[in-house]
């Protein structure tokens, strides 16, 4: 068992409630705000208990419990997904390089597992190290869902501080898995140009057999790189990938894999038949995608135990002998869990000859005809689209506006083709209503963790505030406005000198940022060209993968033990509170929407780092705020007083209804207490002008971010600010602020 | 006011044990070399109230100057420029070496004591390139931005621009915790620049205590007393102890030269990192006479700026004295140096060495890690 850190909690016996006070005191400033999904309880065979107007189920539960235990659930399964993801990984690569391999991201990264480090109290060296770390991971996730048991955790904030700790669990996988893979397989680490990699369904040549590989666990995918390589057959193959695989096959052989799209353009990639042969794991892959796959002709090979999918297990056979007998099959599906032979039956299908790919189906105006307007679509969209509008509008008179506007938000789930009771092809028809090309632009290839130099060198800069943030894009790409809105959003901000990190599904979505003025949406550059690929003021960083997402909260972590060489064992507690209060981080989930959001933002928010998420996000069941009519407060460590000051940042965890909303938010969430004059003033110029440029108005608190005629922004007129000045208005200092009175020097 | 006075030491100090609360910590920090020098040198520390600490922050110019730089140079002197640096530049040990050992190796580095020196080097060697390496804060951009705005200015005199300014450095310090000062004992020489004026910010936007002050004793002395009355009245206020050579506003003259030939850029310290707004460069209409543009000398900072196990950059920051390290007075010192605090007679390393007690404390009460 790696060794216990910070253990404030005297009780814990686990290690799942060791940072409870930590917790506590953080939640005592952001309370929860409960958004109940369910309000009766069906947890149990006494139920269902209806929970609404305070009333109690038969185990005692309220509405909030419920709502933290679900909560929790979710964190406690995101969690375990990529806690699962590491194990794979590292179970794979201990078989394939043994347990001496040395865990390296290479001279620039000498800090290589800074949660690992933070949380467990060690630092993993060799590939032998890491089952440890995961050992105990999985402990304390098993105790944190145990707790959710009939009769288990009774107090909200508690169950909230489990909450947090499943975060920081997830946090650990997700360092792990990205660590050794990154060692294993040699990606490039903190190297600023990795390769600019195609991306998007109009970059694949299907002139060539065709090899998808979709899902999480990227061996599959990189072994097939290796054989086709070693072979000299990589250009009579065109290999792609969707989802966090394509992104690691992409670090580590760059521009010959090809990254056809994310989580939320599976249907529609299966559904175009381009793909020969499909190689699929786990995590994020759509439940019906083998029936889909196996109905245009692709043959289907599912790899990870944790998705069968129903099919028979082949492992053993011979991958030459599978092969042929799959080309005679009506429905081409196998289960191959064995790397080596997954890959080579990937190839031998694919390199047989191109099979009768049977492209998407037709959707014109007949099969529109049917429509009789009965809304069953629009009730099943997650966005409430008004698709029984478009559809009766094509089948009336042949008008595909409707449709046309709303396929740029659509997010091709496919609900509607299953709620239609006419089992009319409505995807298929928001398809064709979308006259675009082919979608294709590029992406630059994850480059892994931030380098310890770059922390030095921006460093200072973040603390200080002239680089007014650090915006983190993640997770899910279920956009509520549009496959552009992470991008428009990077864009503005790295053109306003913010960091901007991004992995997984929206690391691909920034490429979408419409970086060009004017011109068709293909035409236009990628942001990933526009800005440098620095953690630096105006950098657009793709760190990779959802488990690349590890490096972004590590940046942070970083920043504190790089910049004040302070050390990270057992100081989870020292260093979360510096984060809080003096890193301007934003983690934005736009789309967030699986449980591996939620565990994501938990994580990030016990360290400190506040959580944006779009309107679903609400659905996680409860949000994170300051009270509004409660103003923050810190100690000054300096002073030995408490200070009472505007809660900045005023949210951990949030949701914005538009983009143009969530652009204030971020700023916003930027803020400080210990923003130096020039500092509060670059961000606070950030915040009125964004205010002013995208909501038509300036924002109607900036007094209560005005400490002294300092902090004031260029962009604010004098008349302005001291118009907005509440009466009494009193210059408060800038604190050395900590919120553990632990760290506040006696007097 | 008599300096080198004992009585008036002695009286001062008599002060300060009156006013020093017990069981009260009182820690102030200055940023500058020469009041390190004072305070070592006369052993004020000694005579010091249980409770009071006096730390040395980054005050260094020569230990803050990052190896790259120094590489820049010794690259111009390989490239036969003549060099001309201040004397303590000459042992700073790099990764590219130091400029002594460039000098040893055939390159042409020539110590002087002004700017003015190394224009009448470019003037009496009208063949050769002659880069001024010109290290130091305000008190040496005055004088260097004189020398390039003088008439007559050699064709072949450029310069090699490291000047850093202190203020950046001192919100750095503030901004990224741990540090926990109480008052600012603020330079007399970059003030006598600058104008008192300069760190208004810190009372105004930190209530933090400034006092600016000389470089006798009786004048760091009467600096830390009016600090520590101004902790005990709970106030925040800029004092100028040094009221006989510093203005309150800007010196015109010195920062006129100083605008009209730099502008402010972000700079690398040494084992600190890149702080916003902590350095000149030259402008851009002067780009002849900046060596970097005109020879395409441009070095990228290094990851490792410091060797190993040296403790330069705790010591800079005030979170330990020079004996916290372990290569202090063992393997490094003034006459075989590996950090650069050891090398310079401004270096807090340098100064102990030379002056202070073995039995002073290693760490400073502030060390929060």
């Amino acid at each position: 068992m790696p060794a216990e850190p910070d253990h404030d909690t005297a009780g814990d016996r686990s290690g799942a409630t060791r940072l409870r006070s930590w917790d506590r005191t953080l939640l005592g400033r952001y309370r929860p705000v409960y958004h109940p999904v369910n309000t009766s309880c069906t947890w149990c065979a006494l139920g269902p208990c209806d929970l609404l107007s305070g009333r109690k189920g038969a185990c005692g539960q309220t509405l909030s419990i419920l709502a933290a235990r679900e909560a929790l659930v979710l964190a406690v399964t995101g969690a375990c997904a990529h806690a699962a993801h590491a194990r794979a990984v590292i179970d794979h690569l201990l078989e394939r390089d043994g347990p001496e391999l040395r865990l390296e991201l290479g001279p620039w990264v000498q800090i290589r597992a800074p949660i690992i480090e933070l949380v467990m109290g060690v630092r993993p060296h060799f590939s032998r190290d890491l089952p440890k770390v995961l050992d105990s991971v999985d402990s304390q996730l098993v105790a944190l869902l145990g707790a959710t048991h009939f009769g288990g955790e009774q107090d909200a904030i508690d169950l909230e501080s489990k909450t947090f700790h499943a975060g920081t669990m997830d946090l650990v996988a997700l360092e792990v898995a990205d660590l050794a893979q990154s060692s294993a397989y040699g990606f490039p680490s903190a190297v600023r140009d990795t390769a600019l990699v195609p991306l998007g369904l109009g970059q694949v040549d299907t002139s060539k057999p065709v090899i998808l590989c979709i899902g999480h666990h990227s061996a599959v995918g990189h072994r097939i790189a290796e054989l086709l390589a070693a072979r000299g057959t990589a250009s009579e193959v065109e290999l792609v990938g969707l989802c966090c695989t394509a992104h690691d096959m992409a670090r580590g052989h760059g521009a010959s894999v090809k990254i056809v799209g994310n989580q939320r353009d599976q249907l529609s990639v299966v559904r175009a038949g381009i793909a020969d042969v499909i190689v699929a794991d786990q995590q994020c892959v759509r439940l019906d995608l083998k029936d889909e796959a196996l109905q245009r002709g692709s043959c289907f090979i599912a790899t990870s135990d944790a998705a069968y999918s129903g099919l028979p297990d082949e492992t053993d056979v011979d991958p030459d002998s599978l092969a042929c007998d799959l080309a005679g099959r009506t429905a081409a599906g196998t289960f191959v869990s064995d790397v080596e032979r997954a890959a080579e039956l990937a190839i031998a299908v694919a390199i047989r000859g191109k099979r009768v790919r049977l492209g998407p189906p037709p959707a014109t105006e007949d099969d529109a005809a049917a429509c009789n307007r009965c809304g069953v679509c629009d009730e099943h969209c997650p966005l409430a689209l008004p698709i029984a509008d478009g559809v009766f509008a094509v089948a009336q008179g042949g008008r595909w506006g409707i449709l046309e506007s709303l396929s740029q938000r659509c997010l091709r789930c496919g609900r509607c083709d299953s709620a239609c009771p006419l089992e009319l092809p409505v995807m298929a028809l928001v398809d064709a209503a979308d006259g675009s090309a082919p979608l294709r632009t590029t992406v630059r290839a994850g480059r892994g963790p931030i380098s310890d130099f770059e922390i030095k060198s921006a460093g200072p800069s973040i603390v200080l505030g002239d680089i007014p943030g650090i915006v983190a894009f993640l997770a899910c790409p279920d956009y509520p406005d549009g496959r552009d809105s992470v991008g428009w959003m990077a864009r503005i901000l790295a053109a306003r000198g913010y960091i901007v990190l991004a992995s997984g599904c929206a690391a691909m979505d920034l490429s979408w940022g419409s970086g060009g003025e004017g011109g068709p949406e293909n035409e236009r550059q990628s942001p990933y060209e526009l800005f440098p690929a620095f953690f630096d003021q105006g950098g657009l960083v793709n760190t990779g993968s959802c488990v690349s997402a590890a490096h972004a909260i590590g940046a942070a972590i970083k920043v504190a033990s790089i910049l004040l060489h302070r050390r990270l064992a057992g100081n989870y507690v020292g260093v979360a509170d510096y984060i809080l209060n003096r890193v301007g981080m934003v983690g934005v989930l736009w789309g967030g929407v699986a449980p591996k959001a939620l565990s994501i933002s938990a994580g990030a928010n016990r360290l400190g780092i506040p959580v944006l998420f779009g309107p679903q996000g609400e659905r996680f069941r409860r949000t994170l705020e300051a009270s509004s009519d409660r103003e923050g407060w810190v100690f000054d460590a300096r002073r030995g007083n408490r200070v009472d000051i505007a809660a900045a940042p005023t949210a951990l965890c949030t949701t914005a209804a538009s983009r143009e909303e969530a652009m204030v938010e971020i700023v916003r969430l930027c803020l400080r207490p210990n923003d130096t004059a020039t500092g509060r003033q670059v961000k606070l110029g950030h915040y009125v002008a964004l205010s002013r440029e995208l909501l038509g108005e300036p924002p109607g608190d900036v007094a209560r971010w005005v400490r002294s005629p300092y902090d004031v922004p260029e962009s604010w007129a004098c008349e302005e600010l001291t118009a907005s000045l509440p009466d009494g208005w009193v210059h408060t200092p800038i604190p050395d602020p900590t919120i553990l009175e632990g760290l506040v020097r006696s007097r | 006011m008599t300096f080198r006075d004992a009585d008036l030491v002695s009286n001062v100090v008599a002060a300060l044990d009156k006013a020093v609360e017990p069981g009260f910590p009182y820690r102030l920090m200055h940023v500058c070399g020469s009041h390190e020098h004072t305070i070592s040198r006369w052993g004020l520390r000694s005579l010091l109230p249980e409770g009071l600490e006096v730390i040395a922050g980054p005050g260094c110019p020569v230990c803050v100057c990052p190896p790259h730089e120094v590489g820049e140079a010794i690259e111009l002197a390989r490239r036969g420029a003549i060099v001309a640096t201040f004397g303590d530049m000459l042992n700073l040990p790099t990764n590219f070496g130091s400029l002594a050992e460039a000098n040893a190796s055939g390159g042409d580095v020539r110590v002087v004591y002004s700017p003015l020196d190394a224009v009448a080097l470019a003037a009496r060697n009208p063949e050769r390139e002659v880069v001024l390496f010109a290290v130091g804060f305000e008190t040496t951009a005055a004088p260097v931005a004189t020398a390039l705005g003088s008439a007559n200015l050699p064709d072949n005199f450029s310069v090699l621009v490291s000047h850093r300014s202190t203020p950046p450095a001192m919100e750095l310090l503030l901004g990224i915790g741990d540090i926990c000062v109480d008052g600012f004992i603020a330079p007399g020489h970059v003030s006598a620049i600058t104008g008192a004026e300069a760190w208004q910010r810190f009372p105004d936007a930190y209530a933090m205590p400034v006092v600016v002050a000389g470089f006798e004793p009786e004048d760091v002395l009467l600096a830390m007393l009016l600090l520590v009355e101004q902790i005990n009245r709970g106030e925040a206020t800029l004092e100028n102890e040094y009221s006989r050579v510093v203005p309150k506003l800007m010196s015109s003259p010195a920062v006129a030269a100083i605008d009209a030939v730099f502008e402010v850029s972000s700079a690398w310290w040494r084992g600190i990192g890149r702080i916003p707004r902590s350095g000149l460069a030259l402008r851009r209409e002067l780009g002849s006479r900046d060596a970097r543009e005109r020879f395409d000398v441009h070095f990228e900072a290094e990851q490792n700026d410091l060797p190993p196990g040296c403790s330069c950059h705790l010591v800079m920051l005030g979170k330990v004295h020079p004996p916290a390290c372990a290569l202090y007075g063992r393997k490094c010192t003034p006459s075989s140096p590996h950090g650069p605090c050891m090398v310079s007679q401004e270096g807090t390393c340098f100064i102990w060495y030379t002056y202070e007690s073995e039995e002073l404390p290693a760490t400073t009460q502030g060390d929060a890690s």
